[in-house]
C-alpha cells in the first residue's frame, strides 16, 4: 500500500465506514514507532540518563565540600573522571553519537573541576572568572565535536559570562546595554551557524531556531524596556542592531522558506508596536486600540503565512 | 500535499485490501483535503494564534477595567456570556483559520470576565469555579474548532484544580492525578477507536490529546513543586502514584503486543526493569507521571507531547533533587547511585539493543 500518514488515516476514517481493525493496522504500520526506533531510542535515554545522573552526583558531590576528603583526593577524582569520561570519547569503535554525549559529560566536569578548585584554594575569584575559564577551557572541545547540545551548553556559558560581567564587574552598565550584548552575541553565533549550514555542513534546525529565538526575544524585552526608560545611547544600538537583524532575517526566510522567521519577527514587532501604543497613551481607548491592533496583525501575518506555506507546497510539488 | 490522483490510488488501495464492503464519502473527503491542503496550520502558527490571542485578550481586559465596567458584577457576567457566545458563533460560522485569532481573544476575554463578574456578585469561589467547568465542557462540544476545544480543556482542568486549591482539598488531588493518567491514557491507546467513532470525536481528537497533556502535567506541577500542597502535612504522594505506575504497565504491556514480541526472558526483564525504575519515583509521582506522558507520546509518534514530556521529565527530577531535604552529600549519593543503576541498565542491554538493530 501506498506510504499513509496520520492526516490520511484521520480524514478517510472520519468520511467512510473503515473498520477500526484496519485503521488500528495502518497506524501500526505507517505512524506509530517500529521496534527498531524504540531501541534506538532506549539506547539513547539510557546513556543521557546514565551520565546525566551521575554528573549532577558529582557535581552535588564536590558541591557538599566535604571536610574529610583532603584536596589532593577531591581534585583528583574529578581529574581522573575528566581523563576517564574523555578516553571514552575517543574510543573508534563507539558511535559518534556515544563519544559525543561521553564529550559532553566531560565538559561539565570541566566546570565541577574549576569550582574545586576555587573551594580549595579560595582564589578569591569571581563567579565571572570561574564561567569565563569554564567556557574557554571546553571551546576546543566544542568545535571538535560539532554536538548540538553541546554547542547549545557553551552559548548559555556565554551568556551567563555576560550576565555576570555586568553585575560583577561593569558595574555601571544598564540593563539595556547587557540586552544589546547579548542580542549581538547569539546574532553573531545564528549568522555563523547559518553561514556553515549555507557551506554545506549540517546544522539542526532546531539548533538555529532555539538560537534566532533568542535573539529574538532579547531585541524585544531590549526596545521594550527601551521605550519606557529615559534615553540612551544603548538603545539606539538595540534598534539599529535589531532593524538590520530583523531585515534580513526576513529577507532569508522567503529566501529560504523559513516559516519559523517569518513567524517570530513579525510577532516580536507587534509586541513592540503594542508597547509604543502604550507609551503613548495609557487610557482606556488606548488600551482597546492596541487589543485591536493584535487581533487585526496576527491574524493578517497568519493568512500571509499561510498563503505562503501553499506557494511553497505548490512549487515543491511541481 | 496530496494530489487528486493520490487520494483516489489510496482509497482504491484500501478498498481492496478490505475484505468488506469499503464505502466513503469522495466529495467529504476531497473537501477536507482541500481545507487542510489551504489551511494548514503548522505548529507555529497555532502557538502563534494562542499567544496572539491571549496577548490581545490582555489588552482588552485592561481597557474593560479602566471602563469600570468590572464594577458591576452583572454587567461583567452578561459580557462575559456575550463575548463567549460570540467567539463560538465566530467560529461556527466559518472553517478559516484566521478568525482563530478573534475566537480565543472573545473566548479568554469572556470567560475571565464571567469568573470575575460572578466574583463581585458574592457567589461563592467553588460555585464560579464549577460553572466554568461546565460552561467550558458545553463550549468544547458545541464549537468543534482546534484552538478552542484545546482552551476549553484547559479551562475545565483549572476549574477543577482551582476547586481542591480553593477547598485546601489536596486529597482530591489524588482524583484528579488519577483520573486525568486514566482519561490520557486511554485517549492515545485508544486512537483507532476514537477515530473511527464518529467525526466529532474524529475532530476533537488531537485538540483534546494536546489538552489532556497540558493538563496533567499542570495537575503533576501541584504535586511536584514544593510549598503547594506539602503545606498538608499528611499528604500522601504513593496514592497518586497507583494509578500513574498501573497506568505505565499497562502501557507497557501493550507497547510488547505492539511490537510483537512473544512472552519470554526479554520480555520479563523488561517488566521487572520497568518496575524497579517505577518503583524509585512512588514517592514522587510527578517523575512517574512526566515518564508516562514521554512513553505514550513515543509510542504513537506524537513529536510534539514527546518534547513536552521530555522537558516536563528534566524539570520535575531537577525539582526533586532540589527539594529533598538531606544533605548534599546524601543527594549525590542517590544521583550517582541513579546514574550507575542507567549505565548499568545501558552495558547489559547494549549488545541486545545493539544485535536486534541491524535485524
Amino acid at each position: 500500500m501506498s506510504k499513509i500518514n496520520r492526516e490520511d488515516i484521520q480524514i478517510i476514517s472520519s468520511h467512510s465506514n473503515w473498520s477500526i481493525s484496519s485503521v488500528e493496522k495502518a497506524l501500526q504500520d505507517n505512524v506509530y514507532n517500529s521496534s527498531g526506533s524504540w531501541k534506538k531510542f532506549l539506547k539513547l535515554i539510557l546513556l543521557v540518563l546514565g551520565i546525566g545522573f551521575s554528573v549532577a552526583g558529582i557535581i552535588f558531590f564536590f558541591a557538599y565540600n566535604w571536610a574529610h576528603l583532603n584536596k589532593f583526593a577531591k581534585i583528583g577524582i574529578v581529574q581522573s573522571l575528566i581523563i576517564i569520561t574523555t578516553a571514552l570519547a575517543i574510543i573508534p569503535r563507539s558511535s559518534q553519537a556515544m563519544k559525543n554525549i561521553f564529550l559532553t559529560g566531560a565538559s561539565v566536569l570541566i566546570g565541577v573541576l574549576f569550582a574545586v578548585f576555587g573551594q580549595i584554594y579560595q582564589t578569591g575569584a569571581n563567579a565571572f572568572d570561574f564561567f569565563l575559564a569554564w567556557t574557554i577551557c571546553i571551546t576546543i572541545w566544542v568545535l571538535v565535536s560539532g554536538f548540538a547540545p553541546l554547542w547549545l551548553i557553551w552559548i548559555a556559558l556565554m551568556n551567563t559570562v555576560i550576565v555576570l560581567y555586568s553585575q560583577q564587574v561593569a558595574n555601571t552598565w544598564r540593563e539595556t546595554d547587557v540586552l544589546v550584548l547579548l542580542t549581538i552575541l547569539n546574532a553573531l553565533i545564528l549568522l555563523s551557524s547559518l553561514f556553515l549550514n549555507w557551506s554545506k555542513t549540517k546544522i539542526h534546525i532546531w539548533f538555529t531556531n532555539t538560537i534566532a529565538l533568542a535573539v529574538v526575544s532579547f531585541s524585544t524585552i531590549g526596545i521594550c524596556i527601551g521605550i519606557f526608560d529615559k534615553f540612551h545611547p544603548s538603545f539606539a544600538i538595540q534598534l539599529l542592531v535589531t532593524a538590520i537583524l530583523y531585515i534580513s532575517g526576513f529577507f532569508y526566510g522567503i529566501r529560504n522558506k523559513r516559516a519559523f522567521y517569518l513567524s517570530v519577527i513579525p510577532f516580536s514587532l507587534i509586541i513592540i508596536i503594542a508597547t509604543l501604543l502604550i507609551k503613548i497613551s495609557d487610557n482606556e481607548w488606548m488600551f482597546l486600540l492596541a487589543s485591536l491592533f493584535i487581533i487585526g496583525s496576527v491574524t493578517f501575518l497568519i493568512i500571509k503565512l499561510i498563503g505562503l506555506q501553499k506557494t511553497w507546497a505548490n512549487e515543491a510539488g511541481r | 500535499m496530496r494530489q487528486e490522483g493520490e487520494i483516489r490510488k489510496l482509497l482504491t488501495e484500501i478498498q481492496e485490501s478490505e475484505d468488506y464492503e469499503f464505502q466513503f464519502d469522495d466529495l467529504a473527503i476531497d473537501k477536507a483535503y482541500y481545507l487542510s491542503e489551504n489551511e494548514k496550520s503548522s505548529i507555529g502558527i497555532k502557538v502563534l494564534t494562542v499567544f496572539g490571542g491571549l496577548l490581545a485578550s490582555l489588552f482588552f481586559l485592561a481597557f474593560i477595567g479602566i471602563t469600570g465596567i468590572y464594577d458591576s458584577g452583572i454587567g461583567s457576567v452578561t459580557l462575559g456570556v456575550l463575548f463567549i457566545v460570540v467567539a463560538i458563533w465566530i467560529c461556527k460560522s466559518s472553517d478559516r483559520l484566521i478568525i482563530d485569532t478573534i475566537c480565543i481573544s472573545f473566548f479568554a476575554a469572556g470567560f475571565i470576565l464571567f469568573g470575575l463578574g460572578l466574583d463581585r456578585l458574592g457567589v461563592a469561589d467553588s460555585l464560579t469555579s464549577v460553572a466554568c467547568i461546565f460552561f467550558a465542557l458545553m463550549c468544547l462540544f458545541v464549537t468543534q474548532n482546534y484552538i478552542l476545544s484545546f482552551v476549553s480543556v484547559l479551562i475545565m482542568s483549572m476549574g477543577f484544580i482551582s476547586l481542591i486549591l480553593l477547598n485546601n482539598s489536596f486529597n482530591f488531588l489524588h482524583l484528579y492525578i488519577s483520573a486525568f493518567s486514566i482519561i490520557m491514557t486511554f485517549w492515545f491507546i485508544e486512537e483507532p477507536k476514537l477515530l473511527t467513532s464518529g467525526k466529532v470525536l474524529a475532530r476533537l481528537y488531537d485538540p483534546i490529546r494536546i489538552g489532556l497533556i497540558f493538563s496533567f502535567i499542570g495537575g503533576l506541577i501541584l504535586l511536584g513543586v514544593k510549598g503547594i500542597v506539602t503545606i498538608s502535612p499528611n499528604f500522601q504522594f504513593w496514592i497518586s502514584s497507583i494509578v500513574i505506575v498501573a497506568a505505565s504497565m499497562f502501557v507497557i504491556s501493550r507497547l510488547l503486543k505492539l511490537l510483537k514480541l512473544m512472552p519470554g526472558r526479554q520480555t520479563i526483564l523488561i517488566y521487572v526493569l520497568s518496575s524497579l525504575l517505577l518503583s524509585f519515583t512512588v514517592m514522587s509521582p510527578s517523575i512517574s507521571g512526566s515518564m508516562l506522558i514521554v512513553l505514550l507520546c513515543f509510542m504513537v509518534n506524537y513529536k510534539t507531547g514527546f518534547a513536552i514530556g521530555l522537558i516536563s521529565f528534566l524539570y520535575f527530577v531537577s525539582q526533586f533533587y532540589f527539594d529533598l531535604n538531606f544533605t548534599l552529600l546524601t543527594k549525590s549519593y542517590m544521583l550517582l547511585g541513579t546514574g550507575l543503576l542507567f549505565l548499568i541498565i545501558y552495558f547489559f542491554t547494549y549488545k541486545k539493543l545493539q544485535s536486534d538493530e541491524k535485524v
